[in-house]
Parts: C-alpha cells; sequence; structure tokens
C-alpha cells in the first residue's frame, strides 16, 4: 500500500515537473543569439618592439644592443614580424622584472614586447634573460633564461628569435640554424666553386674545403654535423661525405659510373642518389652502415632527384618517362609510382617539405624558370612562387616555411646568388653571402 | 504560245488578288496601346544617408571624468562638449510622417510634369496628350499610374531608415566583419590554415567596450597537438582586444549585439 502510494506521489511530481517544463520553455520567446561567420583577415606582419635589451656592466653593454639588433634582423627578415622603430618607444625599462606599461606600447601599435638583459657573470660567462610580452592581453606569454660563453651571443639572440617566432606563430623557428652552399669566384666560363657554410642570416661564412676540385650539391644529415656533396675529385662525379666537426671526409661507394644529387634519409641511415649506367640514370638508395645498395628504378627514362617524405616512407623524383621531365611518387622500396605533376613544362629537382604537405620544384617554361609547390598528396594546388632568367634548386628551412634557392642573372657576367622566399609567394629577398653563391642547402635546427 | 505571257500574267493576279480577299488567317484587332505615364523623381532624398550617431548612454559617459581625477580640471577648462548636438532623436521623430507623405509628393510632382508644355515640341505632342487622356478616360485600368505608385510606396517603404536625416542601416555582422578584417591576423603561411576554426562567444557592454571573451572550442583547441592552432586562437583574441571599442552598433539594438558568437575561420587570403 505505502509503495502504491510513493507510486502515485512520484507518477504525479512526474507530471507536475514535465507540465512546469513544457509551460517554461513555450511561454518564453526563443532564444537566437547573434552569430556571425568572420572569414576575412590581413596578412599584415606582426608589429613587435625590441627594445635594446638591458646591461649593467660597461663590457656586456655593446652585446646587449647587438643581441637585439641580431633578433630584430631574424623577425623582420621573416616576413612575418615588422619589428617597430626604438624611436618610436614611449617607456624606457630599467628592469625586466617589471611589468610594462601596456598603454604605452599600445599607443604605437605593438602587439608584442620583447624585453631582455645581458648579466655578465663571469669573465667568460654571461646570463640572458627575455621576456615577451602580449600588449593587448596584458601578460607575458614567454620567459626564458640562458647561460653561456660571450663569444656565443649570436646563437642566443637566435634562440630566442627562435622562441618568439614559435609563441607568436605556432611553428618552430629557423633562426640557430646554418646554410651550406657553393661559393662562386671567377668568370662564367671558368668558375672556382667551394663549398662553404654560415649562418642562416649570413654571419660566420667559412669554407669548408680548399676549392681545388668542382662540388655540387651538398646536403645536411639531419643531425646537422654531415654533409653529403659530389665532387669531381676522381674525374666522375662522386658521392662524398664530410663531418663539419672533424673535417674528415669519407668516398662513398667509388662507383665507376656518374652519381648525382644525393640525399639523407629522414633518419639519417640511409643516401638516396641517382647513378647513370650505360647511359640510363635511375634511383638508388645506401644504407650508410653495411653500405649496400639498392636500384629503386628500373624505368628506362632519365630517373633522377630523388627526395625522401618526412615520414621517410615516400620518395619523390624527375622522371622523363613520360616524354618531358615530370615529377613522380613511389614508396620507398621502389613500389607504386605515381606521376603527380601534369603542367606544361619541365619539372626539376623536387623537394619534400619538411611538413610533409607540400613539395617544392623547379620548373622552365617559355623559357622562364621557377620556384614553385604542389601539394604532396594529389599533386594538385601548384602554385609558382618565383619567376626569373634562372631560379633553380629549392630547399626548405627546418620548419617548412621557407624556401632558399639559387638565382643567377643574364649573361656572360652574371652572377648568381641564394635567394628565399616565403611559402606564400611573399618576402622574396636576397641572401647575404660574401660573393656569388649557389646550390644552398638549409640545415636543420642545431643542437 | 503566243499569248503565254498574257495567260500567265493574268492567272497569277487572279490567284493573289483572289488569295487576299479570300484568306484572313488569324488577324486580331490590335488592342489599345498601353500608355505608361512616367514620372522622374529624384531619389536623392531616397539615398543620402547620413553617419549612425549612438544614442547617447546616458549618465555614465557623463559621470566619466569623476574616475580621471587628475584630468578634472583640465577638462573643466575645455568648452563643454554638448552631446546633445550629435543626438539623432529629433530627426528619428521627423522621419515618421516624412515617409509617410511621400507618396503624395511623389503625386504632386507628378501632376506638376504633366502639366508643364515645351515651347517648341519636335513632334505632335498634342495628339500624344490626347492620346493619354483618352486612355485614361476609356480604360482607366490600362493605365499603370497605380503600379507605379504601389512600387513607389514599396521603394519608400523598403527604404524606411534611409534617406535624409535617417541612421545608416549597416547590419550588425557587416559592421562586425569590417571591424574585424583590420584587426585579424591570419597567417596563409601555415599548414591547413583555413582549418584553424576558432568559435569565440563575446559579450560586450552597452558603450561597445568587452564584457568577456569565451573561446567555445578551447578546450578543443588545448587538447590539439597543434600549437598553429593555439596561435590562431591568440590572435583571434587579440584581434578582438585591439577592435575595441564596438561603438558603431545601435544602442537600441543592445539586446541583439549583447552577446555575438563570432566564428573565425579563414577563407582565401
Amino acid at each position: 500500500m505505502a509503495q502504491k502510494t510513493l507510486k502515485d506521489w512520484g507518477r504525479k511530481w512526474g507530471y507536475v515537473v514535465v507540465v512546469l517544463f513544457a509551460v517554461i520553455n513555450l511561454s518564453s520567446p526563443a532564444f537566437a543569439q547573434l552569430e556571425i561567420d568572420i572569414t576575412k583577415g590581413n596578412a599584415k606582419a606582426t608589429p613587435v618592439a625590441i627594445p635594446d635589451f638591458l646591461s649593467a656592466h660597461p663590457q656586456t653593454n655593446q652585446i646587449a644592443r647587438d643581441m637585439a639588433k641580431v633578433i630584430s634582423d631574424d623577425l623582420e627578415r621573416s616576413g612575418l614580424f615588422d619589428v617597430l622603430d626604438q624611436a618610436l618607444y614611449i617607456e624606457k625599462q630599467t628592469d625586466i622584472n617589471y611589468q610594462p606599461r601596456f598603454s604605452d606600447w599600445r599607443l604605437i601599435n605593438a602587439r608584442v614586447l620583447v624585453s631582455g638583459r645581458v648579466v655578465r657573470e663571469s669573465a667568460d660567462r654571461l646570463k640572458v634573460e627575455f621576456r615577451l610580452w602580449d600588449i593587448y592581453g596584458g601578460k607575458q606569454l614567454d620567459g626564458l633564461r640562458f647561460a653561456t660563453t660571450p663569444d656565443n651571443w649570436r646563437r642566443i639572440a637566435h634562440k630566442i628569435s627562435d622562441a618568439i617566432y614559435k609563441r607568436i606563430t605556432g611553428e618552430g623557428g629557423y633562426f640557430d640554424t646554418r646554410i651550406v652552399y657553393i661559393a662562386e669566384n671567377g668568370p662564367k666560363v671558368n668558375r672556382r666553386k667551394r663549398l662553404a657554410i654560415m649562418d642562416q642570416d649570413g654571419a660566420n661564412s667559412q669554407y669548408l674545403l680548399a676549392g681545388a676540385d668542382l662540388v655540387l650539391t651538398p646536403r645536411f644529415s639531419p643531425s646537422a654535423q654531415k654533409i653529403t656533396y659530389l665532387s669531381w675529385e676522381t674525374g666522375v662525379s662522386q658521392v662524398y661525405l664530410l663531418d663539419i666537426e672533424t673535417g674528415r671526409r669519407e668516398l662513398l661507394g667509388n662507383f665507376p659510373n656518374m652519381t648525382l644529387a644525393p640525399r639523407f634519409s629522414p633518419d639519417g641511415k640511409k643516401l638516396i642518389f641517382s647513378m647513370v649506367k650505360k647511359g640510363n640514370s635511375d634511383v638508388y638508395v645506401m644504407d650508410l652502415t653495411s653500405k649496400s645498395t639498392q636500384r629503386l628504378t628500373t624505368n628506362s627514362g632519365i630517373d633522377i632527384s630523388p627526395s625522401f617524405s618526412p615520414d621517410g616512407k615516400r620518395i619523390v623524383f624527375t622522371s622523363d618517362r613520360g616524354g618531358s621531365p615530370q615529377l613522380y611518387i613511389m614508396a620507398a622500396n621502389g613500389a607504386n609510382v605515381k606521376r603527380i605533376s601534369f603542367g606544361k613544362g619541365r619539372y626539376t629537382a623536387p623537394n619534400w617539405s619538411p611538413r610533409g604537405d607540400l613539395i617544392a620544384f623547379t620548373k622552365s617554361t617559355k623559357g622562364r624558370f621557377h620556384i614553385g609547390v604542389l601539394n604532396a598528396k594529389d599533386g594538385k594546388g601548384e602554385r609558382l612562387l618565383t619567376d626569373s632568367y634562372l631560379d633553380e634548386g629549392p630547399t626548405w628551412s627546418p620548419n617548412g616555411r621557407v624556401i632558399l634557392f639559387t638565382r643567377e642573372t643574364r649573361g656572360a657576367q652574371g652572377r648568381s646568388a641564394v635567394w628565399s622566399v616565403d611559402l606564400t609567394g611573399a618576402n622574396l629577398r636576397k641572401v647575404a653571402t660574401p660573393g656569388s653563391a649557389s646550390d644552398p642547402a638549409w640545415s636543420p635546427i642545431l643542437p | 504560245m503566243k499569248f503565254g505571257l498574257p495567260i500567265s500574267v493574268a492567272l497569277h493576279t487572279l490567284v493573289v488578288t483572289g488569295g487576299m480577299l479570300l484568306w484572313r488567317g488569324n488577324v486580331v484587332p490590335v488592342e489599345d496601346v498601353k500608355i505608361i505615364s512616367l514620372d522622374l523623381v529624384t531619389v536623392a532624398a531616397l539615398t543620402n544617408i547620413k553617419m549612425t550617431r549612438k544614442e547617447p548612454s546616458k549618465p555614465q559617459e557623463q559621470e566619466f571624468p569623476k574616475e580621471v581625477l587628475p584630468l578634472e580640471t583640465e577638462v573643466e577648462k575645455k568648452p563643454p562638449l554638448k552631446p546633445q548636438e550629435i543626438i539623432p532623436e529629433q530627426t528619428v521623430e521627423a522621419r515618421e510622417p516624412q515617409e509617410l507623405e511621400k507618396p503624395n509628393d511623389v503625386e504632386s510632382e507628378r501632376m506638376k510634369v504633366e502639366s508643364v508644355t515645351p515651347e517648341t515640341p519636335r513632334f505632335d505632342l498634342d495628339s500624344f496628350a490626347k492620346m493619354v487622356d483618352k486612355a485614361r478616360t476609356d480604360k482607366p485600368d490600362v493605365n499603370t499610374r497605380k503600379i507605379l505608385t504601389h512600387e513607389a510606396e514599396r521603394a519608400n517603404y523598403d527604404h524606411n531608415g534611409a534617406g535624409e536625416a535617417t541612421e545608416q542601416t549597416v547590419s550588425i555582422p557587416d559592421y562586425i566583419r569590417a571591424k574585424m578584417e583590420p584587426c585579424w591576423h591570419v597567417d596563409s603561411g601555415q599548414k591547413e590554415y583555413k582549418s584553424l576554426r576558432v568559435e569565440v562567444v563575446l559579450s560586450l557592454s552597452e558603450n561597445g567596450e568587452i564584457a568577456d571573451i569565451h573561446v567555445q572550442n578551447g578546450a578543443q583547441i588545448i587538447a590539439s597537438a597543434s600549437s598553429a592552432w593555439r596561435a590562431a586562437r591568440e590572435n583571434v583574441v587579440t584581434a578582438l582586444n585591439k577592435c575595441e571599442p564596438y561603438d558603431g552598433l545601435l544602442a537600441q539594438d543592445y539586446h541583439t549585439w549583447k552577446t555575438i558568437k563570432l566564428n573565425f575561420q579563414p577563407g582565401d587570403i
């Protein structure tokens, strides 16, 4: 009986709740929040303020100023940042441990502020600190401290640039890197080509080889410690391996035939290249531990310029098996060859982006050369980023954002130089090198 | 065949004449021509839109100097701002009768045009005017004056809110989109940048200042492995802060824009 009563009460209250719910919902007006889709923004560079770093010691004053300059130049060169003129700065910070006056920085339209200081801890030791402030959010975005020797201040500046770049864009930076390239001297018909290396901003350039023999196509290993390149030291082009730290050189394979365009696999354990046998060029892969070589393509066409995908599972290369040089993709074991470029002209020197989504290439058509990109997935979305008398040999920055390439000017007195372009096609600029330069290759982020 | 030619001519003449007399085909009498009278009406009054003026937000702004005490004396020295001068209330009140009376104005203007006779007509305008009058008398329905009047009325109705001494009719979405474009930085070089969607609920105070920014898919973004998505989220929040205040929205519509859901997703740059 008691159970029945409880059931009745439960049923009654259930009805009441349902009725109340219905009444409330039906009597209140429908709530419709205004919803707006926003698809248009701007691609302007981010305004950033970088005052000179603070320094309390006379011996570090110059370093403090130079560090701010190097960071400013790094960010400015990326094309994604607009470093505001120091003359505009209203607030003069005297200590980086206090919150800046955000209103002062808003007035000059800065979006972020980089404040830092250099502290001399001993004659051979510096402490560098920096803070990254969000001016509109009114908060600190990042703060790091480095300890180093005084002569290593440039690398610390590049590391700070990388930290700022990553925090603002969400992508890894590429400032603490090096570029290996071919330094060129002399007239076009008798040009001396030497293997050289420099920081990505053109500083600390130095030759790696004496320059007695012709060298071409240097490429970094994933560890950034070794470089593979082609040399005519033995009379035919052969693949060499150079340890940057020790200076030790190694001839790989000593093949009787011409070998071309070597590149490391993403894990650094293999080398992929093309080799000419009986007039036919095919793609080969070499295990660097066992030195065993495997042929990957068997087509009668010319197969050259192979490049691994970042996961090491696929390879892109150039082949003229279809009648003209076009881009093809195959599995790392040589299976499932598939053509991915179908445009008019000649597609050469493909290079898979470290991000994996794009493939950069050189394209020549109607007497002009271009650096372009297309989707690695299906070969669609081709975009030509440059246009000139001769652009060739694209190489990616480690974050897959910027492409370096060689641009040569017309005529007997024509000079070659290294240029860079953002993958959007913006921010085309010449890279500072001591003299003429070609065939650049970008290192990974330094350890 | 001496008479061949005369016989042929006679037979042809017979056939053609007979045909013209006997065959009538589907000839239908031509109806009276519909004559449409046209009025020249200036549209300047309809298109002359003045700037939006917010209704004064009442005493709060007047009392603002109290908080900024150091500036109080300086503010007093300056001539008073006279906020009444930019109050659109009077013009709003005056709009309604004007809008309602416009069709009559149009009608009277049209009549004036009809009564004017050019000094040196280049064609027989009198007979044309007679045709018009006859058509109006015989078949008033043929004349499309009523339709035109109706169209004019509808045009005025559609333009309600526009015209001399009325307020700008820009929509809230258009205003927000136009406001955000220069503030919102989009990095089209990011991998799959078009998929970096950030959904925000923006709460605004009556004077257009930000009361709250809530990123609706914030948890999803933070949990994601994509640091580019997190950067996109910060770009959106920065853009919203940078664009503040949103003071171009009509105060009378505050209930509509008090909270707005904004979906930021880059299109083609």
